[in-house]
């Protein structure tokens, strides 16, 4: 509708965005949310594998929206990489609900020391870590509330690492598990390593409006047909009368120098729309949320909108590890039933200083079946194998026997040299100049991740597992992005203040994971959900407030 | 990478490659035969595999031809490769692969997977026959399941509506 004013345009729809669009529409505001993908409902769902894992359905193609990746190696020299010749790909999920669609679900806290890295570990040369604006404390309620509306499932274990709780347990038990994870748990206890069952976000049994997990033995990559998984939709835009416009690809914000006034936006035929509102929340994942403040330059703001400090793109940081694996001698598996195992060294000690460790989850290999034979075309010299050979190395390695992988996650240090930028030379399909990506991993995440790779391995080897592997590397992982527009206390230093509220403008927030300074040892989606939840109390305080006034 | 230069440029899948060296002319196929004999050599003496017919890739390679989410690069690839596989079976045979017999083809093979571009070209195509066969039987291969039932495999559930193009 022409002309209207909305009380909050939420630019990007995932677990950053739609906290905020459903706190605020449920308490009455007139709340608007513009997704640059499409609306697909849990009817629209189904597990093709060749167009979700082998077509990429779900990401933009890199011949329309790429991004240009400037890695720097180990001494600083840097190769420039462009995403469509390069075939190196940042997106995560283009569509109504954001990448929460897709993700596994593997929910971890953070713990209260990842809040104040910075006063307990101390400084590390070259790394910008600080404390957080926020504490485990202020947080806490929030986890919870994640816990209870979009729904995680688990079982609380004490151990060495567990984070305080207000709540004894999770709202929802813990899904079914594989027979294997006998052989874990009995590996774990041999080797005197604590572990426990894996929180995930998704309803083991029918609850908040939505049908429980089917088991269907495609989750990640994929999204939920039965609505059992938390992703951003069906846990909260479709619990809500916000108005979601799908296919709108926001490529400007418009402000004077004190408030954002209008954003604009393309929709599917390119042509173009403005949005006003009096509050303003861009959450359209870190890298893009940097570009898009980046590429808002005015009068007020020559730098990028919110810049005045020179730190938007700044400190973009993924999580450091990596992954290993091994086989596992093992037929007639339930297909479905989850392998949730988590081990956690959140702290350990080397020549008498003390490290901050990380967490390493165990899921069994994706259930992908074409690309698990793909891996099955190589004999043990290398040699690639046709016919009867690929055959009955297919078949046996395929129905004899299942990959047991594990993920390493630890802090990826922010530095001076990883950042968001505006590339000059490449566009995307609207026009619009595209982010450069330039890339650095700081020493220190391999050293850690190297370390508590090795307990991952002792597991496998402990379970009788064979062919085992370790790829411990500074290869950024994607769907683990966060940084670029950090909060604090300092508008000198950060972007954001401690609500996520932008330092320089009185109604723009940020909120997806754009504002974690460091981040943690976990994958992020818990934290940002929970993070979204406190800045909608923010924001719904704020418009009470003025309302009354 | 050998000299191809005798070699003239083949066009659309179904246009004609004309295989020439030293002035003389070995014969002519179009890509889509070339495949289509090379697909059924990938499977040679396979006899658990689903077969041929059951798998579909060629059908299944016109789709990836006309794919939306496929690029030039990788069609002119697909096309390319075919004309490279002739071109080693007129380097040992003095004939097209396709008109060689089963026994020579399989040579042809096992001399073109020595060669860094011959071996990523049969990993394209062998990546796009485990599409074809295990991929959902909406796309036309994977007939009456028989690829997942070959690897005891349980397809994703809900199956597509409509293939995606």
């Amino acid at each position: 509708m022409k002309n209207e004013i909305y009380d909050v345009c939420i630019v990007g729809s995932g677990a950053g965005g739609s906290p905020i669009a459903y706190e605020l529409a449920n308490a009455g505001y007139k709340v608007v949310v513009l997704e640059k993908g499409k609306y697909y409902r849990e009817a629209d769902i189904d597990k093709d594998e060749i167009a979700v894992s082998r077509r990429n359905k779900f990401i933009p193609s890199l011949k329309d929206e790429q991004h240009v990746i400037n890695e720097y190696d180990a001494k600083k020299n840097v190769t420039r990489y462009t995403g469509e010749e390069s075939g190196w790909n940042f997106w995560n999920g283009s569509l109504v609900g954001g990448s929460s669609n897709l993700m596994s679900g593997y929910f971890h806290r953070m713990k209260p020391n990842d809040f104040k890295l910075l006063s307990t570990y101390g400084k590390i040369d070259d790394a910008n870590v600080v404390d957080w604006a926020i504490s485990y404390e202020d947080l806490e309620p929030y986890y919870d509330k994640v816990e209870r509306v979009i729904g995680v499932s688990g079982e609380v274990k004490q151990h060495k690492f567990l984070e305080p709780r207000s709540t004894k347990d999770f709202p929802f038990p813990k899904l079914e598990e594989t027979k294997v994870t006998k052989w874990f748990d009995k590996a774990c206890e041999n080797l005197n390593i604590e572990y426990f069952a894996t929180p995930r976000a998704i309803l083991s049994t029918p609850a908040l409006e939505r049908n429980s997990c089917a088991y269907s033995n495609f989750c990640g990559s994929y999204a939920c047909a039965t609505g059992a998984k938390g992703n951003a939709r069906s846990s909260l835009l479709q619990k809500c009368d916000a108005k979601v416009i799908a296919e709108a690809f926001v490529y400007k914000m418009d402000s004077d120098a004190k408030r954002v006034t209008q954003v604009h936006y393309y929709d599917a035929r390119k042509e173009s729309h403005s949005i006003k509102a009096k509050v303003f929340v861009l959450s359209a994942q870190a890298i893009e949320s940097s570009r898009l403040l980046l590429n808002s330059k005015n009068k007020y703001f020559k730098n990028g909108l919110a810049n005045n400090s020179g730190q938007v793109g700044k400190n973009l940081i993924f999580s450091a590890g990596g992954v290993g694996e091994g086989r596992l001698d093992v037929k007639n598996l339930e297909p479905g039933l989850f392998f949730n195992r988590s081990i956690q060294e959140y702290e350990y000690e080397k020549d008498s200083k003390k490290y901050k460790g990380g967490t390493t989850d165990f899921l069994y290999e994706h259930a992908n079946i074409i690309s698990r034979a793909i891996k099955e075309f190589y004999d043990a010299k290398g040699n690639i194998l046709w016919g009867k050979e690929l055959q009955d190395k297919m078949q046996k390695s395929i129905t004899t026997t299942k990959v047991l992988t594990f993920e390493v996650f630890n802090d990826w240090l922010p530095t001076d040299e990883c950042n968001v930028s505006i590339d000059k030379k490449v566009k995307d399909k609207y026009g619009v100049n595209v982010a450069a990506i330039n890339l650095y991993s700081h020493p220190h995440d391999i050293e850690v991740g190297k370390h508590l790779a090795k307990q991952g391995e002792r597991v496998l080897r402990e379970m009788g597992a064979r062919d085992i592997s370790v790829n411990i590397s500074s290869a950024p992982p994607p769907n683990l992005v966060a940084g670029g527009c950090r909060f604090g206390n300092d508008a000198k230093s950060s972007v954001l203040d401690k609500n996520c509220k932008a330092h320089d403008l009185d109604n723009l927030y940020v909120t997806d994971a754009s504002f974690m300074p460091t981040g943690g040892s976990v994958p992020y989606t818990w934290t940002i959900y929970a993070n979204s939840f406190r800045v909608a109390d923010v924001i719904k305080s704020l418009l009470i407030s003025k309302d009354k006034a | 990478m050998r000299n191809r230069r005798n070699f003239l440029k083949a066009g659309l899948l179904s246009s004609v490659i004309f295989l020439a060296s030293q002035d003389k002319l070995f014969g002519a196929t179009t890509t889509l035969h070339t495949l289509s004999i090379m697909q059924k050599d990938l499977l040679y003496d396979a006899k658990n595999m689903p077969s041929y017919n059951e798998i579909n890739p060629n059908k299944y390679l016109t789709l990836i031809f006309n794919h939306s989410r496929i690029d030039d690069d990788e069609k002119k690839y697909l096309r390319d490769g075919a004309k490279w596989l002739n071109e080693e079976a007129v380097e040992m045979y003095k004939k097209t692969y396709v008109s060689l017999d089963a026994n020579k083809r399989q040579r042809v093979l096992i001399s073109f997977s020595s060669h860094e571009w011959g071996e990523s070209y049969i990993h394209k195509v062998l990546s796009y026959m485990m599409e074809s066969m295990l991929g959902d039987p909406i796309y036309g291969g994977n007939k009456n399941g028989s690829g997942w039932a070959f690897l005891n495999h349980v397809g994703g559930s809900p199956s597509p509506k409509e293939p995606y193009l």
